[in-house]
């Protein structure tokens, strides 16, 4: 190990002298420590990838590891994400289309840390877990890794464990002040991919242009995400106009927007072509719920819930909307989303509940 | 009558200003009329509270209207006319007075619309209360009071019954919990709590609360039960979101202990099933996102095994159901899968899996006929057309790749698709849970499925829903004999739909193992009468989520002679009764049927025949560990360690006796032996 570390250490000092000749020769170039080895992932700590640097706990991007956040973003039991990206020096993605997760090339790792803010009985903050996509000639591989309790570094789950999953029983404060005790999940690898594929093909989900076309705040300023991937040499290009996703928070924007991106980044997963639940008939993804069916406004579902709740939308009527009752269930059988939640999401249920009420379309 | 109609109006319009507001102001209505209900704004009308049973909360405020009928027929309340324009109403009837309102009917969204209609058979001379309120709209509305056409006659009919002790949490198990061939019912409380209503002989249930050490989860998405210890008190698995947790019951039947499983994994259908046929019951669970997952019991533990029966990368699995396609005595898999992916991948494509005989399972379904293309969460299994194979009716829960498919076992390890004229060809319903049992105890198996209906087959593969749909759940409707009477009740949450019956008879067969499973799980019985062969498998755990009687139950229709029950063992001991007597449950201890030398495959002997003190055991290459011997009725009289190979009997009472050796590889042996 130790010797794969310091031969990796020998290329980049090489690859820094090599590109430092073809600079002018007295200017200094920082050099990323970020190690991804392919042959060698995954570390067994998430410190050997050096993505960050001073405290590991700070989640400070190392030099080329770039933080980003989707427009809308996927409720996980009021868990705080921070999100990064990183790519091999010398290669970059390109623009496939507006509703189409960038073209990675080989050797970018995408990295989500999840953490608490809120851990009582002091509000102190806790890092659970970082999850790793990283991608091989052959796809994206899904790693994840425990953040011990000293919060210093997180371990790699593997083996049976990572067959298994597992729970961390953690007690927060939401925003509304609850205390809530739950077993918060770690997934399994089967279950990292029952949300992460399409046609069983293993993949991220919302580094897309739709969810990356809004400004973010870099350490150096205020910036369109897209462009700063542009600059920093990650993306080959993306075009003017993009059919954009937008905060669902954003009150200022229309409801009917803000629903539609909340379901995409929370739904879209499993409701779209070629998905987990491509069986049923919704759509949820959002460059198709312009279309009423598709987003189930008036559609009688599959699965009736009772007499009453029938159909996935009734415009202007939430109580009568599947949609919401799935949403403001906890029942492990009922919920939706099924994985990665165990909590209604208030805010979310509110989003939707005005969404519905603000809809006057007549089913038949 | 345009002229009646006209002077009620006009009466009602004068009235309506004031009259409607609350239940002691009520207007009266006439049969045959149709009222115009003006909107709610400006009105302080009092909203009804009992809500008979309908959901989502009370309305701000509401109308109230009454009539009293002259004859006793069936009356209907409706708002679902053309001009409403699908305006969303609720309407409650109910009968009594102001003080003591009694729940008629009520309905707030009637077939698939927003407007209300409820029929019901009013009897002369009694008032009728109807309310509306405006929880979902203000808008005013017509409503009309009609004569209704009299429903049509029910093929089978139950009386829908509250079942005190049933109580909240997950209502989805009903089966024998203490032993005495009752069926009780299981209420899953929380992760601390259990209830089990124990029916009594007189048809009543007794109801304890256990209190349990934390499950951890609960049966969220299914329950089985099985009596894995062999201790004559069925045990539990929850299948959760979470992985699974064993319940596992004490020697008395009084306290559960529980092994919570450390797998943490999206559970779908659980069975209890003796996978390795060594006589002791293993579990298996579907899971949902990676291949299934058994639990092997060694006697103490159940370990933990995932791979090899069902194993498409990413699940899909959604119900296992065990029983024997082949008649080869081992029990089979067949695999009910819904995919994911889309087209091509192949995560929907159902597998049939065969049992080696060696504890491994192959997965024949494209061979068989049975890798079925559709999106499935349970299939019934059984011998629709009493040919003495094993038939599968494949359920859908999405239309997406096609609707219910009959299969027909060919006898030959193939099945062939029978939907064309079945009935199900027509049948565009989903559902999860699809169970065969025969519900009206004609002698043909009959679907619990979807549609809130159960589709009666005739024994040819054809099938018709009864004229009115029950009221069943989707999801949770746990099947049993919850009075004892021959005919199988439906649990629905806290009510059990009782079956009414008719004059057909039928033979329920509870199964005492000894050297098999106690449950006789794996089990294959078979009856023989004027209406040739019937057979059943015994299971734990069918359909996709709850856990029905473990019982062979049949109906026999019209006739009472039945020449022959066979029960074939897991353990391969056949038993064979001759003409026991119809309409009664009949108990079969393992090999209790059989002569002294008829054990098959003996290979240790017993003497002297008959033994008056000692029992001596003969046998080459085995050593046998203990022995446990148990009388006819399958009680257990002594359990020993061996130190030799004689048993003392001298202190047992004179009769016949079943002998268990277990051999120093775990392995059983059954015997039988006279005392004298």
């Amino acid at each position: 190990m130790k010797i794969h570390y310091l031969r990796a250490l020998v290329l980049l000092c090489f690859f820094t002298v090599f590109t430092s000749c073809s600079d002018k020769d007295d200017e200094y170039v920082p050099v990323s420590p970020v190690v991804v080895d392919l042959t060698q992932v995954p570390y067994a700590k998430l410190s050997d990838y050096h993505f960050f640097e001073g405290d590991m706990k700070d989640q400070i991007p190392s030099l080329n590891v770039v933080p980003y956040e989707p427009s809308s973003t996927l409720f996980t039991d009021y868990a705080s994400k921070k999100r990064f990206i990183w790519m091999p020096s010398g290669t970059k993605a390109t623009y496939v289309a507006d509703n189409k997760i960038l073209d990675f090339p080989v050797g970018t790792a995408l990295i989500k840390t999840f953490y608490y803010t809120t851990i009582q009985p002091d509000n102190t903050t806790k890092i659970i877990e970082t999850r790793l996509m990283i991608r091989h000639e052959d796809g994206w591989k899904f790693y994840e890794y425990l953040w011990n309790d000293e919060q210093t570094d997180a371990d790699l789950v593997s083996g049976t464990d990572f067959l298994n999953g597992s729970s961390v029983n953690i007690t927060f404060k939401k925003p509304n002040n609850e205390i809530i005790n739950t077993d918060y999940r770690i997934p399994s690898d089967a279950e990292c991919l029952a949300c992460h594929k399409i046609n069983e093909i293993p993949t991220p989900i919302a580094v897309k242009p739709q969810n990356l076309n809004r400004n973010f705040t870099f350490n150096n300023g205020n910036k369109n995400i897209l462009q700063k991937l542009v600059e920093q040499g990650y993306l080959q290009s993306y075009p003017a106009n993009i059919n954009s996703t937008v905060d669902y928070h954003d009150t200022s924007q229309p409801i009917a927007l803000r629903a539609r991106s909340y379901i995409d980044a929370n739904c879209a997963h499993c409701h779209q072509d070629d998905g987990r639940c491509y069986y049923r008939p919704i759509r949820l993804n959002f460059s198709m719920t312009n279309v009423d069916s598709n987003a189930g406004i008036c559609l009688t579902a599959d699965e009736v819930i009772s007499p009453t709740l029938q159909k996935i939308i009734s415009p202007g009527n939430f109580s009568k909307s599947i949609l919401h009752y799935r949403m403001s269930t906890n029942d492990e059988s009922e919920r939706m989303p099924m994985l990665g939640r165990s909590i209604v999401h208030d805010e979310g249920v509110a989003l939707i509940e005005e969404w519905i009420s603000s809809m006057t379309q007549t089913c038949n | 009558m345009k002229k009646t109609l006209l002077s009620i109006l006009t009466v009602f319009s004068v009235a309506s200003a004031i009259g409607q507001a609350t239940c002691a102001s009520a207007v009266t209505v006439a049969v045959g009329s149709t009222t115009t209900a003006s909107a709610y704004t400006n009105e302080t009308g009092t909203a009804p509270t009992n809500l008979c049973g309908m959901n989502n909360g009370a309305g701000a405020k509401g109308k109230w209207y009454k009539f009293t009928a002259t004859q006793s027929i069936n009356m209907t309340v409706s708002t679902v006319l053309p001009q409403n324009n699908n305006v969303d109403t609720r309407l409650i009837v109910y009968s009594g007075d102001c003080s003591n309102l009694v729940c008629v009917g009520a309905n707030d969204d009637f077939n698939g619309g927003y407007t209300s209609q409820v029929t019901f058979a009013a009897t002369t001379g009694t008032t009728y209360i109807i309310a509306f309120d405006n929880r979902y709209s203000s808008a005013g509305f017509d409503f009309s009071v009609t004569e209704a056409a009299p429903p049509a006659p029910d093929r089978l009919s139950f009386t829908t019954q509250a079942v005190p002790g049933i109580t909240g949490g997950y209502n989805n198990c009903v089966v024998d919990m203490n032993g005495d061939f009752l069926d009780d019912i299981v209420s899953a409380i929380s992760t601390t709590q259990l209830a089990i209503s124990y029916q009594q002989p007189g048809g009543t249930f007794t109801t304890t609360t256990y209190t349990v050490a934390n499950t951890s989860v609960l049966p969220s998405w299914s329950i089985a039960a099985g009596d894995y210890d062999n201790n004559g008190f069925n045990d539990l698995i929850y299948g959760s979101g979470s992985g699974v947790v064993f319940l596992k019951a004490n020697s008395t039947g009084t306290g559960y202990t529980v092994d919570r499983k450390t797998q943490s994994y999206l559970v779908q259908r659980t069975n209890f099933v003796d996978i390795n046929n060594d006589g002791k019951l293993d579990a298996f669970a579907c899971d949902d996102n990676a291949p299934n997952r058994y639990y092997i019991n060694d006697g103490t533990n159940m370990n933990h095994i995932q791979g090899g029966i069902g194993d498409f990368p990413s699940g899909g699995n959604y119900a296992s159901n065990w029983f024997d396609f082949d008649n080869d005595g081992d029990i089979d898999m067949y695999l009910a899968k819904c995919g994911q992916g889309g087209s091509g991948v192949g995560g929907n494509i159902d597998q049939l899996h065969r049992n080696n005989g060696n504890g491994t399972f192959t997965n024949i379904a494209d061979a068989a006929g049975m890798a079925n293309p559709e999106q499935t969460w349970s299939g019934a299994c059984g011998d629709f057309n009493n040919d003495g194979w094993m038939d599968v009716i494949v359920g859908v829960n999405s239309g997406s790749n096609g609707y219910t498919n009959v299969k027909r076992n060919n006898g030959d390890s193939t099945f062939t698709s029978v939907t064309a004229g079945s009935g199900y060809d027509t049948n565009t319903w989903l559902g999860r849970e699809y169970v065969a049992e025969d519900f009206d105890n004609d002698g043909y198996l009959d679907v619990l499925g979807s549609g809130n209906n159960i589709m009666f087959g005739d024994g040819n593969f054809h099938f018709v829903p009864n004229a009115n749909t029950y009221p069943v759940s989707t999801v949770d409707r746990p099947i049993g004999d919850l009075n004892n009477d021959g005919f199988l009740d439906i649990q629905n949450g806290t009510n059990v739909l009782f079956n009414n019956g008719n004059s057909n008879h039928w033979l329920n067969v509870n199964l005492r193992g000894i050297q098999s499973n106690r449950n006789g799980i794996g089990a294959r019985v078979e009856i023989y009468g004027a209406w040739g062969k019937q057979i059943r498998d015994v299971q734990s755990g069918t359909g996709f989520q709850n856990m029905s009687k473990i019982t062979a139950h049949f109906g026999i229709g019209q006739e009472t002679v039945i020449n022959q029950v066979i029960i074939r063992w897991p353990s391969g001991i056949v038993d064979t009764i001759t003409n026991p007597t119809s309409n009664q449950s009949l108990l079969v201890v393992e090999g209790s049927t059989l002569g002294l030398d008829a054990f098959s495959n003996q290979n240790f002997s017993l003497y002297p025949v008959p033994t008056q003190k000692t029992l001596m055991i003969t046998a080459e290459n085995i050593n046998f560990k203990n022995a446990q011997i148990f009388d006819m009725n399958g009680k257990m009289v002594r359990s020993l360690t061996l130190q030799s190979s004689n048993i003392d009997v001298e202190s047992l009472a004179k009769g016949t006796y079943l002998l268990l050796l277990t051999d120093d590889r775990n392995q059983k042996h059954s015997g039988k032996f006279i005392k004298e």
